[in-house]
This record gives structure tokens, sequence and C-alpha cells, in this order.
């Protein structure tokens, strides 16, 4: 299923009827029932306009979700902190205490070489991730960027994606990352897609999702 | 750091959140010489107010260089300028705690942050209370070293020192056995005496959690030292089974008897009804949830110095609660509230991590991450009033009951919504019982029935029999432990202590329990009874 919308509010909440109305269930490892479908793409064409307002919309609810500040911080902080079993910022900047994938990798290639197709980088680790008993595992797998006329387009694969709770701060950090590559090549932000393995929601969840959509 | 400069940043500490003016400052880093000024001030000699005006002008000068030093380090500002032109100050840090190191000297400031206004209603009106409020975040509750890995005593001693200042209240030291079947006699007496020492000068506690069907030592007289010296902020807890008890009654008996006579509180945890280890702090009763404690003793036991048990808690008095509260959908919503409240604690802790537990991190480098794998936070009950009435505690049990079940959702989603976010947090919420020790001004006196045993048959009359089921049930759903304590009166042999030990491990299915010797008049010898 692919679905193509201008804002991100309208993308979240087309996706969240669609696994709602068109879903499979299961119970999961938690032994949480969820619904779900798999390969959901969503095209969001103008996410500038609000990719902070998903964010808004969670805190209507009981729950606590992460403020931006932490949102960004992980995305961004190259540091690996011990406390957490990975980080993004720390495997986006400093893969392996290696690999600044974005500095030294993606931005330069996609200044030298603007139609480049290799402009991607890897949130997943097989040396420590592929672990059957390791449950904390990355869901933003890969991300990858691309020139088209003129505006830097994003795609993330995520391989697990609870769309009603997860997927916003997903769009956030991604979008904040999508616009510091196109700041540094002087650029319009372009598409940004999620292409979710597993979107899914639980059950749980569904009275909120119902007053969301 | 200068010493004016830490006397001035221990006065923001008590007033992490105010503005504080010059002349509250000045009270405070200089009081003899200000009790001076407001003498002379309030004099009606002209020369002597004049002089008071002099002085207190020259101290306010002398404060101010040192506040401008502060102000050049970012670590206050000014946060307003009244009329006359007096200064406020105020914390520049965030909030949260935060370490402020200047040279050798280092001061921890918390300032009360969002995490406060979940439960501040409860507190003020003193149904709740965080445990040790200046070091809630930036120190864990208790941590479990293991010795199976590292027998050297003087090695283990110098890993608790070190851990120490990151702890505010208990370490536990697991399977001591084996430093007690590997070290001689001398040097675990110098052991009690160092760690006697270090903890009647902190806040400390010990636990010294021994299998005793694995010593193949003789422990004698480590136990006659230890009850000797009788360190009242280090426990012994022995882990038996019901077959141990004729495997170890020589040394079960020995340690009756000592501990007996000097009043000494023995600890027992059942072997055969949990696998993970039981330990005693100030607040309460410790435990790791046992499905982990598995995982973490097939995977990541010999890759760590230990693990941290519990990273922040709370405590709430449910007498008073409902005396100021009626329903239970309030009960409900506070314990919620509680939840969010450590929740935010621990996002803080965790955005710091680096910062404040950098010698634990160290010390298990490479594998520091395992140390926080199987850390929870606590909320503590005090003074849950068993009732006479079978009913009302059938109502107490399932209010907390269904409680815990839905804290346990609130725990679940915020794990999957932090996960699902990039930010794999662990965060697990254990119900236990609180002790006194918790905060003593806050828990007030005790209201609970004591189980007070005067012979074997006791185990079966109806009322001890009736009040230690009620106990059992309660351990079902303190999944953070729990304690019965029984209070042993009248004269008794060792042997009738064996009898009532097999008859705890057997007849009940209670995990963790301790013989209270306190009510004992004189002292029991083996020989009385034989």
């Amino acid at each position: 299923m692919i679905i193509n919308e201008k804002t991100c509010i309208d993308a979240w909440k087309k996706s969240l009827k669609y696994i709602l109305e068109d879903g499979s269930d299961f119970i999961d490892s938690d032994e949480r029932q969820c619904r779900e479908v798999l390969n959901l793409v969503v095209n969001i064409e103008e996410p500038e306009k609000d990719y902070n307002k998903v964010i808004e919309a969670m805190k209507q609810f009981e729950w606590i979700y992460p403020t931006i500040e932490e949102l960004s911080t992980i995305i961004f902080n190259k540091e690996d902190l011990v406390i957490y079993e990975f980080s993004y910022g720390h495997r986006i900047f400093n893969f392996m205490d290696k690999k600044d994938q974005i500095n030294d990798y993606v931005i330069p290639l996609l200044k030298s070489d603007p139609s480049s197709r290799r402009a991607v980088i890897s949130l997943f680790n097989p040396a420590t991730d592929s672990d059957t008993l390791n449950k904390n595992v990355p869901s933003l797998m890969f991300i990858h960027f691309k020139i088209k006329v003129d505006r830097l387009n994003c795609t993330c694969f995520i391989r697990s994606n609870d769309f009603f709770i997860g997927w916003p701060g997903n769009i956030y950090q991604i979008y904040l990352l999508q616009k510091f590559v196109a700041d540094k090549l002087n650029m319009k932000i372009g598409v940004l897609s999620t292409v979710s393995c597993s979107a899914h929601v639980f059950h749980e969840h569904f009275d909120n999702v119902k007053k969301t959509i | 750091m200068h010493d004016t400069e830490e006397v001035i940043l221990n006065v923001f500490k008590n007033n992490s959140s105010k503005e504080l003016n010059t002349e509250f400052l000045a009270k405070k880093v200089y009081p003899q010489e200000y009790s001076i000024i407001e003498n002379l001030l309030q004099s009606t000699d002209r020369v002597q107010i004049h002089d008071g005006k002099r002085r207190k002008f020259q101290t306010h000068r002398k404060l101010l260089y040192y506040l401008n030093k502060l102000i050049d380090s970012k670590i206050i500002r000014v946060a307003k300028t009244a009329d006359k032109g007096e200064k406020y100050f105020v914390l520049e840090a965030g909030e949260g705690d935060t370490i402020i190191e200047k040279g050798y000297k280092k001061i921890i400031i918390t300032k009360p942050s969002i995490t406060s206004t979940q439960i501040d209603k409860y507190e003020s009106k003193g149904v709740m209370k965080k445990y040790e409020e200046d070091s809630w975040i930036n120190r864990f509750n208790s941590i479990l070293l293991e010795c199976s890995k590292e027998k050297n005593i003087d090695k283990i001693y110098e890993t608790m020192t070190d851990c120490f200042t990151n702890i505010n209240d208990a370490i536990a030291l697991n399977e001591f056995e084996n430093v007690l079947n590997s070290t001689n006699e001398r040097t675990l007496k110098e052991f009690i005496d160092k760690l006697s020492r270090e903890t009647d000068s902190s806040n400390n506690t010990v636990s010294i959690i021994i299998n005793l069907s694995r010593v193949n030592h003789d422990i004698y007289q480590f136990i006659d030292y230890y009850s000797k010296v009788n360190p009242k902020k280090i426990n012994m807890i022995f882990n038996l089974g019901n077959k141990d008890i004729q495997k170890c009654s020589k040394i079960l008996e020995h340690i009756i008897e000592r501990f007996s006579d000097t009043k000494i509180k023995i600890n027992f945890k059942n072997d055969d009804l949990c696998y993970a280890p039981y330990f005693k702090g100030r607040a309460g009763i410790y435990t790791f949830d046992e499905q982990e404690w598995d995982i973490y003793s097939k995977k990541f036991k010999d890759k760590v110095i230990g693990v941290s048990c519990s990273q922040s808690q709370i405590a709430i008095n449910i007498n008073k609660f409902f005396e100021v509260y009626d329903t239970d959908a309030e009960f409900r919503q506070a314990i919620l509230n509680t939840a969010k409240a450590l929740l935010l604690a621990n996002t803080i802790q965790r955005r710091k991590s680096n910062e404040y537990f950098r010698n634990i991190n160290n010390m298990n480098h490479p594998n520091s991450a395992d140390f926080y794998k199987f850390s929870r936070d606590y909320i503590r009950f005090w003074n849950y009033d068993w009732h006479k009435d079978m009913e009302e505690n059938r109502n107490l049990f399932e209010l907390i009951k269904s409680t815990k079940e839905l804290v346990d959702n609130f725990c679940l989603s915020e794990e999957t919504i932090f996960k699902s976010c990039g930010i794999p947090i662990r965060f697990k919420i254990a119900f236990s019982s609180a002790f006194r020790n918790f905060d003593t001004k806050f828990m007030g006196e005790r209201e609970y029935k004591k189980a007070t045993v005067n012979r074997a048959e006791d185990y079966y009359n109806g009322e001890i029999k009736s009040f230690i089921q009620i106990r059992e049930k309660m351990f079902e759903i303190f999944d953070g432990g729990d304690r019965l304590r029984i209070f042993r009166k009248s004269d008794f042999a060792i042997a009738d202590i064996m009898h009532e030990l097999g008859i705890l491990l057997n007849a009940y299915r209670i995990p963790f329990f301790t013989y209270d010797f306190s009510g004992l008049k004189g002292t029991v010898k083996l020989t009385n009874f034989m």
C-alpha cells in the first residue's frame, strides 16, 4: 500500500485508518494484541509544513511522550550513552566509534555527485543487533538521501513501526536529519518517505487512534 | 573552587529554584560577621550604626566578588535587579541534577524539575515522599556486587567504597561464600571492621548474602566476630532451602545462638521459592524479577562487576492517603502520577548517566550498559494496616493488585513509545513495602500488627497463621520484595528455632523472613536447653 499526502498529519491519519480497517491481528512477543499491515509506504510531499504537529497531537493523551529536545538530542548526539542499548545519533554520526555517516559520507558524496544513488546510511549493526536474545534493536534501519529536481528527498526504512505512538517521533527525527543535510547542500526539502515493514497499532490504543483519525 | 564559592553553592543547593538576593546570601555565607552587623545596625549609637553600614557594604562587596566569579563560570546568573539596585541571583543550571566541579571539589545541586509537579500535591499533604530527595536522581538506591568472579576481599572493598558515592541506600555482596571459602579469618575481621566504620559514617547499608550450603570453610569465628562487632548497617542474609537445614544444622545453630544473644536480626531467603537474591536497605527490601535474574545469571553475570537494582523510589503512606482522599480512583491516579514522576526522573538520569555514574561505567567497561539492564524503580507502601476484617484486606489487595497492572501497562507503553523514538529505555516499577528508616519523620509511627511468636505451635494457631497467609498474598503482589518479620519472644531452645525454620520454609510461601530477637530478655545458651 502506498499513501501519498501533502502533510505529515494527513499522511498519519490516513495510514492509521488504513491499518485499523485493513490490518490483520496478531499477538506480539510481549503478549500484546496488535493490528498490522506489511510494507506500508508513506510519501509526504511537504513535510516542512507540519513535521512537529504529529508530536503535538500526542500530548493530549495520558502518557508521557519524549520532549522534542530529547528527540532531537537522540538523533544528533554522537555520544554513546551507556544506559541505552543503542542510540540513533551515535550510529549515524559515529558508527562503531569510527564513521560519521552524514558529514564524512552523505554530504561529500551528494556534493560531488548530486545524482548519486549511494547516499544511504545504516543504523543497523549486524555485529551487535543480529542476536536472537537482543530485543533492543533499532527500528530505523536505513535512511536514503536522493536529490531530485534540486530537492533533497529522504526515504527511511523502518523494520517495526508502531504507527500511532512511534511514527510521530520518527517523522520528527527524520525530518530534522533531512533538513540538516539539505541545509549543508543548500537545497530545499523534498519528499519524506517511510517504508514500514510492519506498520502496526496496539489494540489498547484503538480508542485513542479512533479519536485521532 | 574557593571555600566561599563552595559555601555559596551549598546555599543554592538548599534553595535550588529560588532567586536569592545579596543580603540573604551574605547572611548565610558570613553568618558570624552578619550577626555582628545586625547588632550594630540595631544600636542607637550613631557611630555603631555607621560602623554596621560600613561592615555591611564591605561584606556585600566581598560576597559580590565570588558571586561574579560564579557568574563568569556560568554557574549562576543575575535573575533581576530590584529597587535600590539589589541583585537577585539564580542557578544557571536547568532542571535535574547538576554537578559543579572546580578543582578537586565537587558539588551536586538538584533543581526541582517537572518530575516534582506530578506528585507535589501529594507531597505537600504528607502522603508521599521521595527517597533521599537531594540525590534521588544522581544516585542509585541499590546495587548488587558479585563475589563469584572477584573473590579478593580487598578488591571487593575497594569496589564498594568506589560505589558508595553513587548509592544512597544499599549495596549487596552476592555469593559471599566464595570470599569466606578463600579468605583467612584475620582478613575477614579487618573487612568487617573497615566496612563497619565506613557504613557508620554514611547512610549506606550493606547486605552480605551467604549461601550456607556452599560454605566449605570454618566460619564460626567470622560469625562470632560479626556478632561481637554487631555493625548496625551491615546485614547478613542467609540463603537456604529446606534440605539445607539438616545439611547446615551446626552452623545454623551457631548463628542462631550468637545472633539471638546479641539481638541481631537473622534474615533468611527461601531458596526453594526464589532464585533471585533479596537484600535489605534503609528504605526496604530489594530484589530482582525472577525471570530477569535467570537471564542475568546465564548471560551477563560473568561480564560485569554486578548489577543495578533500584534507581529511584517513592513511598506512599496508605492510611494517611485515605484520610485525605476518599476513593480508589484517586489512589490509582496518585500511583500513576508517581510512575510519571519516576519516568521523568529516569529521563534526567539517562541524559546525565555518563556524568553521574562514570566510575561505575568504567568498572564495567566494555559491558557498561549491562549493569543497568535489570534495574527498576520502586514504589513503596507504608502503613497499609492489616484489618481484622478480611473483607477490608481483600479490598486493599485488589486495589494494590489492579493498580500494579495499571502501572505495568503504563511502563510497557512508555518503553514502547521511547523505543519507537529511538530511545531504548528500560522502565520498570516494582511495588514493595517501606521500612520506617525510609524517612523516619515522614513515616511516623508504625501502624502494623506484629507477628510475635512464643513457640512453634504458634505457627499453626489461627491468628499467626492467618497473618502469615496475608503476607504470602502480599509477597505475590510486591514484586519488589517484602519481608515477614517474626518477633521471637520467650525462652527457646535453638532446636525450637530450627524447627520453626523448617515450618516457615515448608509450610508457607514466604520468600524472605527475619527473626527479630529484640524482645528477648537475657541471653540464650545452647547448653541451657540441652
